[in-house]
């Protein structure tokens, strides 16, 4: 008798065992199974509307445009930007977000001081060796960058000598200018015979 | 009425088989209203072109030149506070000295450069071993640390991997910006709420590069999407030796930089 009503004892444990084993598996995965309708969401502990706010973000406005459609209307500058090595650098790095030109034709910044070169060009410590840099204090005799080097276009490879004499020859754009015998290149900054012999020498 | 133990088991079975057969066809009449990411559990797994894109932004520090255009564009295009201590990104400068010592410095976070009047005066007496800078972001981290402490579930991560903060939600109370481990995280003085790097969640939507990478100079900043083994960002992978911030903290982080010196954090 002993041995039935231990017997009857333990085939109980276990089906309690394995029912209390259901209740769990069921209270685990159910929950996990069940979607939360949407209204709980929204007023749960936890709101989850993040769908909805990654649209909200998706929709802000753009204000840096991409660099390509200035080329529609200054072909000029984009033509000589394009083959410089100034062509990393995005028209809007330099003249700011073209957002409000292209929809208002608001006017953009044009910076010609001998800081805004020497964010990037002044000599540093810290700046990779290879990258071209220039002691700001002393370079170019304090004239604006832009009256050597053409923003768009910055060139300093090998300057061609001047092969004819200098007595006479003082007004170099009168020969060298638009029209004149002998034009410059289009991205050549033009603006007097001191910035022309600071390149080109006899 | 008396029930028996055994009967009370029975009928007490049958009545939760029951509601769990009723329970599991909820799903299917609970779909109409139901929320995007529980159907999308259902459906078949999706196939590399239906995942979407998942970004990855590399950073070369060997390249950086610290003129600081990014932190400008960023500011600009997101209309982020242009006071120094609201940033979404910035620009640290490591100096190295001879005895080993690590100097870091972000004038107002870089965003007008780094002059070489201002290097002269702070580390004039200085032997100088190396110097460069360090563009910083938020690392848009798989395993971010800030998402879980929002008290609220105001903070989380798209699909793409981006690392997102819902206005609307946010209380502002800060404890991300705790959180964060790199600092990335800030509270916006005018809403009050918690503002972060968003990888310029609605130009990278469009197709377009975050302004960041599109004013840098010298493509020190790199944006694209590592699912595609063609783009910028997977080429560089393949290619270069990268390294993420604070590795030991298991963040899983999204920004790789390559360059990465012993000692920048
Ligand atoms: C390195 C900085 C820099 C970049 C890059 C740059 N610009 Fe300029 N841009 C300038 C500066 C400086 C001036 C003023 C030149 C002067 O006054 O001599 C200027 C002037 C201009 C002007 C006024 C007219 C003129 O030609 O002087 C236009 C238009 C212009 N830029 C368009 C562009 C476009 C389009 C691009 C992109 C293809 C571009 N810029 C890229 C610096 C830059
Ligand atoms: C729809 C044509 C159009 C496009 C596209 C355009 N511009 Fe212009 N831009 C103009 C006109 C017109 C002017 C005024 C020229 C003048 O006053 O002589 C101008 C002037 C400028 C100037 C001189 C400063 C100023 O604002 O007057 C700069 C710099 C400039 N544009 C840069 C850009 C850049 C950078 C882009 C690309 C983001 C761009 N533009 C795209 C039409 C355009
Ligand atoms: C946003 C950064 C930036 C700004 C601002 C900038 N540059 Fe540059 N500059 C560059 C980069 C990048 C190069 C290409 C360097 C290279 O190829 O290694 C370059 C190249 C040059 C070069 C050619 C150097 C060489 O060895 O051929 C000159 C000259 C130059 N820049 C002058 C200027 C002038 C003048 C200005 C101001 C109008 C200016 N830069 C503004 C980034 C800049
Ligand atoms: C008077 C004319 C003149 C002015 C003004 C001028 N430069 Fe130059 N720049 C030159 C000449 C000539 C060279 C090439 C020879 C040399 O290396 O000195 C040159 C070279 C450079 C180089 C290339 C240096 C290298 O090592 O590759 C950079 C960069 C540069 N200039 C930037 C600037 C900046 C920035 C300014 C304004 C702060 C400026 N320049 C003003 C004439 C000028
Ligand atoms: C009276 C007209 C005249 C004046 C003034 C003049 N030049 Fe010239 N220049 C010429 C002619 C013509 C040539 C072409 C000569 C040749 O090809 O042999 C030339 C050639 C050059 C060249 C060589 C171009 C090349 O392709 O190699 C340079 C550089 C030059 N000039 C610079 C200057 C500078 C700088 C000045 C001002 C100081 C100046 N010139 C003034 C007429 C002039
Ligand atoms: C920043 C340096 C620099 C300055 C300043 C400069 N040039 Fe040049 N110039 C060059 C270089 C580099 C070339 C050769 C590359 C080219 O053709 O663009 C050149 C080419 C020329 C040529 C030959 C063009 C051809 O068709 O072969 C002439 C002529 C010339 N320059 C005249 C001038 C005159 C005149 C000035 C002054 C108004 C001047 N340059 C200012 C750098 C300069």
């Amino acid at each position: 008798m002993n041995a039935e009503t231990e017997n009857r004892k333990n085939r109980h444990l276990v089906r309690a065992g394995a029912l209390l084993l259901a209740v769990l598996v069921v209270a685990f995965v159910v929950p996990r199974v069940m979607p939360v309708p949407a209204f709980l969401e929204d007023y749960g502990f936890y709101p989850k509307r993040s769908a909805e706010n990654a649209q909200e973000w998706a929709s802000l406005p753009i204000k840096y445009v991409d660099h390509s459609i200035c080329r529609d209307c200054h072909q000029d500058n984009y033509g000589v930007w394009e083959k410089s090595r100034h062509s990393t650098i995005s028209c809007e790095s330099c003249h700011g977000p073209g957002q409000a030109h292209l929809e208002q034709g608001a006017s953009l910044e044009i910076d010609t001081s001998r800081e805004s070169c020497g964010v990037c060009h002044a000599q540093l410590p810290s700046r990779p060796k290879g990258f071209p840099q220039v002691d700001l204090a002393a370079h170019g005799n304090s004239a604006a960058c832009v009256s050597c080097h053409n923003p768009h276009a910055p060139q300093i490879g090998k300057s061609p000598r001047i092969p004819h004499r200098l007595e006479g020859h003082s007004q170099c754009l009168l020969c060298h200018g638009e029209g004149g015998i002998k034009p410059i290149p289009s991205d050549h900054r033009a603006q007097g015979q001191d910035t022309c012999l600071s390149c080109h020498k006899k | 009425m008396k029930v028996s133990r055994r009967q009370f088991i029975k009928i007490g079975g049958k009545n939760l088989l029951g509601a769990i057969i009723i329970w599991s066809a909820f799903p299917s009449l609970l779909q109409g209203v139901s929320s995007p990411e529980a159907v999308r559990k259902v459906s078949p797994a999706p196939t590399p072109t239906q995942r979407g894109h998942y970004w990855r932004f590399i950073v070369d520090i060997r390249k950086c030149i610290g003129c600081g255009k990014c932190v400008k564009a960023c500011k600009l295009e997101n209309d982020v506070p242009l006071e120094p201590e609201y940033n979404r990104t910035w620009v640290e400068r490591y100096v190295i000295t001879e005895n080993e010592e690590i100097l870091v410095d972000s004038p107002n976070a870089g965003i007008d450069g780094f002059t070489a009047d201002y290097m002269n005066i702070k580390y004039r007496n200085l032997d100088i071993r190396k110097s460069f800078f360090v563009p910083k972001l938020c690392n848009h981290c798989d395993k971010p640390p800030c998402v879980p402490v929002c008290p609220v579930g105001a903070t989380y991560a798209t699909k793409e991997g981006v690392i997102l903060v819902d206005r609307k939600g946010c209380i502002g109370c800060r404890y991300c910006v705790q959180a964060c481990p790199y600092g990335a995280r800030f509270l916006d003085p005018r809403l009050k709420v918690v503002d972060k790097c968003t990888w310029c969640y609605h130009r990278i939507t469009k197709g377009l590069p975050p302004a960041c990478v599109e004013v840098c100079p010298v493509g020190a900043r790199v944006f694209g999407d590592l699912r595609d083994p063609e783009s910028a960002v997977s080429k560089i992978i393949r290619e270069e030796t990268v390294g993420i911030l604070k590795p030991e903290i298991g963040c899983e982080n999204k920004v790789y930089y390559v360059g990465l010196e012993e000692g920048v954090r």
